[in-house]
């Protein structure tokens, strides 16, 4: 039973079609990564499985049922906007937020205990939220989320905002919710992020899907015809026959090959002529297949 | 419902443990207080001794008219003197009210005979527009001309003071077996209606402002994430509505305790009105706190609808006049509603959800309508705000992902189809 299934989901704002035909289906225990650029309908399709708005035409399941309002007692959201009230305690906020997802208080409470001290902002839990940073106010969205331990976990850009060490945590905490069999869906436009974490992904542009499936299956669809090699000395081997292009940094060059093109002879080559102190030939990574999806537009 | 219940509990105890409400609690009854008492200071002081002057040719009539002068005007004194006219008097006059030793003057005319009309004259003072002492004036010379003539026609002088006072008819409703006075219920009724007025213009436009604070600072996403948005709404209205009853129940409660331990003199029109609320039967004041209490849920309904299609405060406020509009139509009706509380608009407009509530009130203080017609009434009520809470959530829950200009009615319109 899919945790959430979506079946050709279309959304039309005005004369704006924010989600074109949207299908995906995510397995218990698994993490999804919906990805896209800014604007490309990852909001749109988010906020339609947890009914905010609803679908112009096409169906969501989730937990092997039509979506319907008792559901959400099994999700968590974040959403991409993060709001809190702001005059209220951090403490007394998350026991209420948790009381609304059918907590008791006291049991509310203690969750969120624990959760701040997990977190490393119980030394906050009485301050009014207002008077919290950006990132401090991020987290305590994220426990929310989680206080009454969904079977499945929806974050919007969850990482955006947050500062190294924060993002870290986060990602942390979200991987062993993962280990502990719960389904994660994140958005973002991170696609360093969702290569590290995801077990499938969708990817979306301008409402439309350009690549879905599991993670090693979509790249296996990419030749491995990227090559990374760090050298000192000549770098005439760049004008080698097998490269299509190549990208010069302070420590390395990043070369695309020619389709069939032979890296062993291209290796040769540039061993003719410099030290080499590094030779790795890459799979391409999801930016490059995204932009190569995508025709490399950009949203504006 | 216990969502709801959980979103009310939060918007009230959020409001009443602020400092503004305290204060607000406090200081707006001393406000006012504050106010009425320096009008009562002022008016006391305008009560004080007034010097005028007679001048007339016909001295019984004038010595008639210095006496009537100071009958029957409480607190206030008079200082009258009757003036013989020479040549030079008015300029002596007006010299002495120029200089504050005379408030003002009065030149009576004679009626050069015509026996069916009463003496004019005219009153000369600093200014010209002091209407009490105009009508204290003629009354005074009407009088006098009166108990002047029938003096002539022989009527004993002790008859006269029983002649010249007014008749003391009480008016009575024949469908009511308990006297009532009905200056006072429409006094408490009007009461009502202005308590309603401020409380929908204090509290019911905060139930807009607070769902535009949450469109504003994007809580609203999380909220509908896990909960309906008809809960969200209805739970709103009930916690902010709240705040304002409480704040309108310490009020009363206050007032009730200090009128209850005589602490408020008990004479005068505040009396009276003690006195009618005392008499008022139970079900008179159920019907006036359903009024009350649906009105205000009614107006609050309407002003979270609004405030669902605005962005800012701004906005808000430009909307709050379609909140405001049909009660302050209801005022232009008070008076016809009054006069004739069983005619068909006085029907209509007590059965019409946006006018419902004010005019009802009038009717029910003027005499308690049928049990259909306030069974019809309640009804509509009832089903105005479950329609207009769930216009609001439709539009709320598409509203809030809605940036830029504000909305037209065909865009509303497909709003609501969205959700």
């Amino acid at each position: 039973m899919a945790v959430v299934q979506l079946e050709n989901i279309r959304k039309v704002y005005d004369k704006k079609v924010a989600v074109n035909s949207l299908s995906l289906k995510i397995e218990p225990g698994m993490m999804f990564g919906l990805l896209g650029p800014n604007g490309s309908g990852k909001t749109s399709s988010i906020r339609m499985m947890v009914g905010i708005t609803a679908p112009d035409s096409g169906t969501v399941s989730m937990f092997g049922e039509p979506f319907s309002q008792k559901l959400l007692q099994r999700i968590g959201y974040l959403p991409e906007e993060r709001g809190l009230y702001k005059k209220m305690e951090v403490l007394e906020q998350l026991k209420f937020l948790g009381q609304l997802r059918g907590l008791h208080a006291a049991d509310a409470k203690n969750r969120a205990i624990a959760w701040c001290k997990r977190l490393q902002i119980d030394e906050v839990m009485h301050k009014k939220t207002e008077e919290l940073s950006k990132g401090m106010q991020q987290k305590i969205q994220f426990i929310a989320t989680l206080l009454h331990e969904p079977e499945l976990i929806i974050m919007d850009e969850p990482f955006s905002g947050l500062d190294p060490v924060n993002a870290a945590l986060l990602q942390d905490t979200l991987m062993d919710l993962h280990k502990e069999g719960r389904a994660v869906l994140f958005s973002t436009h991170r696609m360093d992020q969702v290569e590290k974490m995801c077990d499938a992904i969708t990817l979306i542009h301008n409402g439309n899907v350009v690549l879905s499936g599991e993670m090693r299956e979509v790249k296996s669809r990419y030749p491995v015809d990227r090559v990374q090699i760090q050298f000192e000395g000549d770098d005439s081997f760049l004008r080698h026959e097998a490269v299509l292009e190549s990208k010069k940094f302070k420590d390395r060059v990043e070369i695309k090959l020619k389709h069939g093109a032979d890296a062993q002879a291209l290796l040769s080559a540039a061993a003719a002529k410099a030290t080499i102190r590094k030779f790795e030939l890459m799979e391409p990574t999801l930016e490059e297949i995204f932009i190569e999806a995508a025709g490399g537009k950009a949203n504006a | 419902m216990r969502n709801m219940l959980l979103i009310a509990k939060r918007e009230y105890l959020e409001r009443v443990q602020t400092k503004a409400f305290v204060l607000s609690t406090v200081m707006i009854p001393i406000f006012f207080a504050g106010f009425m008492l320096i009008a009562a200071l002022l008016t006391k002081k305008d009560m004080g001794t007034h010097h005028i002057a007679i001048v007339s040719s016909d001295a019984n009539l004038a010595s008639l008219v210095q006496k009537e002068i100071g009958t029957g005007t409480a607190g206030a004194a008079f200082n009258v003197d009757v003036v013989t006219p020479e040549p030079q008097t008015q300029q002596q006059l007006t010299a002495a009210v120029d200089a504050k030793k005379l408030d003002g003057f009065l030149i009576l005319k004679s009626n050069a005979g015509d026996l069916t009309h009463a003496p004019g004259g005219t009153y000369y003072s600093s200014t010209a527009t002091d209407l009490q002492m105009g009508m204290r004036l003629e009354s005074a010379v009407r009088n006098a001309y009166v108990q002047e003539r029938l003096k002539s026609f022989g009527v004993p002088a002790e008859d006269l003071n029983g002649l010249m006072k007014p008749a003391d008819i009480e008016l009575q409703s024949t469908r009511e077996t308990a006297k009532s006075n009905s200056l006072a219920t429409i006094f408490g009724a009007a009461g009502l209606m202005m308590l309603l007025y401020m409380t929908v213009l204090l509290h019911g436009v905060n139930v807009g402002r607070s769902i535009v604070e949450e469109k504003t600072s994007r809580v609203f996403e999380v909220m509908l994430s896990i909960i309906q948005p008809d809960d969200l709404l209805a739970g709103k209205i009930l916690g902010v509505g709240s705040v304002g009853l409480t704040q309108i129940g310490i009020w009363l409660g206050t007032t009730g305790i200090v009128t209850a331990l005589g602490v408020t003199t008990s004479a005068g029109g505040l009396g009276k009105v003690r006195e009618a609320v005392l008499q008022m039967p139970a079900a008179t004041f159920v019907a006036f706190a359903l009024c009350y209490l649906l009105g205000f849920i009614y107006y609050s309904s309407v002003a979270a609808m609004l405030a669902s299609m605005v962005n800012s405060e701004q906005e808000m406020q430009q909307m709050n006049m379609f909140v405001v509009m049909p009660m302050a139509a209801c005022m232009a009706f008070v008076y016809p509603v009054i006069l004739h509380p069983d005619a068909w608009y006085s029907v209509a407009l007590s059965l019409f959800p946006p006018t419902a509530p004010l005019i009802m009130l009038l009717r029910v203080a003027m005499h308690m309508p049928s049990l259909l017609e306030l069974s019809i009434a309640l009804g509509l009520m009832l089903l105005a705000i479950y329609v207009v809470i769930w216009l609001s959530s439709r539009i709320y829950r598409v509203g809030i992902l809605m940036y830029g200009k504000r909305p037209n009615l065909p865009e509303i319109l497909r709003w609501i189809r969205y959700s």
